[in-house]
């Protein structure tokens, strides 16, 4: 027999399972080059931010990742750009993803913070491979900080992404792949 | 050199660069020797971008750069001073600043203890009257700091030869256009700001790949940049087939590779027809208000110089940077085949706050190691690199033909300029040719006052200037 | 398991530290302005700005018996001459 919290607890766990699949499957998009689907992930007022990594004094941590307001990320867009960054792939001609890279996207430490009526804060750590051409290897280590917003058709879209690269210099000679 | 030369057989650095056929040899790119030879021949010398004054604005503000390999530290003092320190210090050679920049009294090293002051100083030794009894003179060990800086209508160069001439000299007909750079869009002096933080990144390619040929290589974009207008991202979105650039007014003006190869410094750049600058163009079909600011700088600017002949507003600074009136392009040596690229992205000081947002947010996805359209320049960049390595491959020289011998002097429209078809490698040539007196040179003596250099003899033709 | 070089290095660290005869470890990181300290010379001193990297202080001399001439002088005290905080 259920009891109340019980029930709630079978509510937190699928509702991890949920959200777990949808990032899976995100990131099985990206790594299938499957752009248009990904993209299709992605709320139309998504705000997608990869600040940069300062290295800053013992109690000034609040300064370490560059704020969206007034100072320069490495990604601070919204869709309009990111499915400019898709059309661009898509021609066969941007040479820093012709011929593609091989790119894996492993996500893990899945967490859950918030359920706020239709969306859900969660955090996750990436690791990603990119293996180009012969032998160049890119390895981009990292958290990320979504909002995930139910919808009817893809059952969730992205609405807000901050994702915290582990690098201060980076240290790949151009980022072309999504997290 | 002479260890170089050596090394090479009979083959000296003036036999790998052909300048009047056209044809360098790859060695000079790749090669650990030559390579080791820059840091000292032309780093050690050149006058080198530094950073900006709005990055260290308080008394104590500190942001770190870069010379050549090595890292400084641009640093405001107490007394309001700028400094350029050598980032190392002076007992044991560790690192006295490991923060990216912030505010500070002292930068105390970490290993023992030795504090300097803003100003250079070193004012803390551990143990200083029980150990050292008096022995060591603390005004000696101060931290190594440049030979000279110039603060050049806000923005801030240095280098550590105190032989060089003055930072306006070596800019020679260049001031002018380096000077407008940091003008806001109004045209006031000392009228902009950086963007924080600068963009670092590495790219797999000597540094001379993206140093000699940015801004010096129009050819490459149709190429290189096929994709790019698909993506849309310029100001005017997808008007116009997506094109990123900026709109123009219509203006006389003529477009020319222009360089004063004596120099090294080079760019793109118009020659007006007539005096003034050309009214504004709305281009921000994106962003509301944005062209009315825009706008309304450019009909101040119009008002101050309408009486002017003004040539070109970006100009390549030999040897390793690029300064445009809205990104700066540094290229520095990280090892041979490394180098650590930096972008900085000035904007007018007095924009108002959704100015700032959008010229940002533009520059962003442009430029950098994420923008759409640079991205495709570091792949070439890396594998043409990667492609010249080979013992063979190195049997070919690399072809800088493109307009040899085809340059002109036009001292009306542009004094003491070189010109040639807006599509040359003329600025790639001057590039090479001042990097050659460089690395030959013993001293400044050698090579300032400089050697003046004339388009090849009967080929100097003035072209026809037309109107676009 | 310690290993020679594990002892000598434990070795090297006692003789510095009984060369600097330091008793206690005094985190000077947060010592506010105005704050007083004791120094290993007998001084007592003012802090007239910390820089907060854990080795130094700006002081200024409020007593010094040994050499009366150092009173009302800045100075920087480093971390280990720092033997009380006073006030
Ligand atoms: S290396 Fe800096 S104090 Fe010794
Ligand atoms: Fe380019």
């Amino acid at each position: 027999m259920l009891t109340e919290s019980s029930e709630s607890t079978l509510e937190r766990l699928l509702l991890r399972e949920e959200i777990e699949q949808f990032l899976y499957y995100e990131a099985e998009l990206l790594d299938d080059r499957k752009f248009d689907d990904w993209i299709n992930l992605i709320a139309e007022d998504i705000h997608y931010h990869m600040p940069i990594r300062r290295n800053v004094k013992f109690g000034t941590q609040e300064r370490e990742n560059t704020s969206s307001l007034s100072e320069i990320s490495w990604f601070d867009e919204g869709k309009r750009t990111l499915a400019g960054r898709v059309r661009q792939i898509n021609t066969g001609l941007h040479w820093c993803e012709e011929p593609f890279s091989r790119i894996r996207h492993i996500v893990s430490n899945v967490r859950i913070l918030e359920v706020n009526g239709d969306e859900v804060r969660v955090n996750s750590s990436f690791f990603v491979w990119q293996n180009r051409l012969q032998d160049e290897v890119n390895l981009f280590v990292g958290r990320r900080e979504d909002i995930l917003r139910r919808d009817e058709d893809t059952q969730w879209k992205i609405a807000k992404r901050l994702i915290l690269l582990d690098q201060n210099v980076l240290l790949a000679k151009v980022i072309s792949t999504f997290f | 050199m002479t260890a170089l030369v050596r090394s090479y057989g009979d083959r000296s650095l003036r036999s790998l660069v052909d300048l009047d056929r056209g044809l360098v040899s790859r060695e000079i790119y790749v090669n650990e020797d030559i390579y080791k030879m820059e840091l000292e021949q032309v780093y050690t010398r050149a006058w080198l971008f530094i950073g900006h004054e709005s990055q260290v604005p308080n008394p104590g503000d500190f942001v770190v750069s870069r010379m050549g390999e090595e890292e400084v530290i641009l640093v405001r003092d107490r007394k309001n001073e700028l400094h350029v320190f050598l980032n190392t210090c002076r007992h044991r050679g560790m690192k006295v600043c490991r923060y990216d920049d912030g505010n500070t009294l002292v930068f105390t090293c970490p290993f023992h203890g030795w504090s300097y002051d803003t100003d250079g100083r070193l004012v803390g030794v551990p143990y200083y009257d029980a150990a050292y009894k008096g022995d060591m003179d603390k005004s000696e060990w101060g931290l190594p700091e440049v030979a000279q800086m110039c603060n050049y209508y806000g923005s801030v160069w240095a280098t550590w030869d105190k032989g060089a001439p003055s930072f306006e000299d070596y800019l020679g007909p260049y001031a002018d256009m380096a000077r407008r750079v940091f003008q806001s869009t109004d045209g006031e002096d000392n009228g902009v700001e950086l963007f924080n933080p600068v963009y670092k990144w590495r790219i797999p390619c000597n540094w001379k790949f993206p140093g000699f040929s940015f801004d010096g290589d129009r050819a490459h974009g149709a190429m290189t940049h096929r994709s790019i207008n698909v993506a849309a991202i310029g100001p005017q979105g997808d008007a116009n087939g997506g094109n990123r650039s900026p709109l123009l007014a219509p203006f006389p003006y003529t477009d020319y590779e222009m360089t004063v190869p004596e120099l090294g410094h080079g760019g793109h750049n118009a020659i007006y027809d007539q005096p003034g600058v050309a009214p504004y163009k709305d281009t921000w079909f994106t962003e509301p208000g944005i062209d009315d600011y825009y706008r309304e700088q450019r009909e101040k600017k119009r008002e101050k110089y309408k009486d002017k002949y003004i040539v070109g507003e970006t100009a390549h600074i030999w040897p390793n940077v690029n300064i445009q009136p809205h990104r700066i392009l540094i290229w520095h040596p990280h090892s041979a085949g490394v180098t650590e690229s930096w972008r900085a992205y000035p904007i007018d000081r007095m924009a108002p706050q959704f100015v700032k947002d959008a010229q940002r947010r533009y520059m962003m996805r442009y430029g950098g190691p994420c923008g759409l359209t640079e991205s495709d320049d570091m792949e070439n960049w890396n594998y043409a690199s990667a492609a010249s390595t080979g013992t063979v491959a190195k049997r070919f020289p690399y072809n800088f033909m493109m307009g040899a011998g085809h340059a002109f002097k036009d001292e009306e429209g542009a004094p003491g300029m070189t010109l040639n078809y807006e599509v040359a490698e003329e600025n790639q040539r001057s590039r090479l040719r001042r990097w050659l007196e460089f690395m030959e040179a013993g001293s400044w003596e050698d090579i300032y006052p400089v050697n003046p250099v004339s388009p090849s003899a009967g080929q100097a033709v003035k072209a026809e200037r037309g109107t676009v | 398991m310690s290993t020679a070089s594990d002892a000598e290095e434990t070795k090297s660290e006692a003789i510095a530290d009984s060369a600097v005869r330091s008793k206690k470890v005094i985190m000077i990181t947060d010592l506010p302005e105005g704050s007083q300290v004791r120094l290993r010379n007998g001084q007592i001193a003012e802090v007239t700005a910390n820089p907060r990297d854990g080795g130094w202080l700006f002081v200024k001399i409020l007593e010094s018996d040994a050499d009366p001439s150092r009173v009302g002088t800045d100075d920087m005290a480093f971390c280990v001459d720092v033997i009380d905080v006073i006030k």
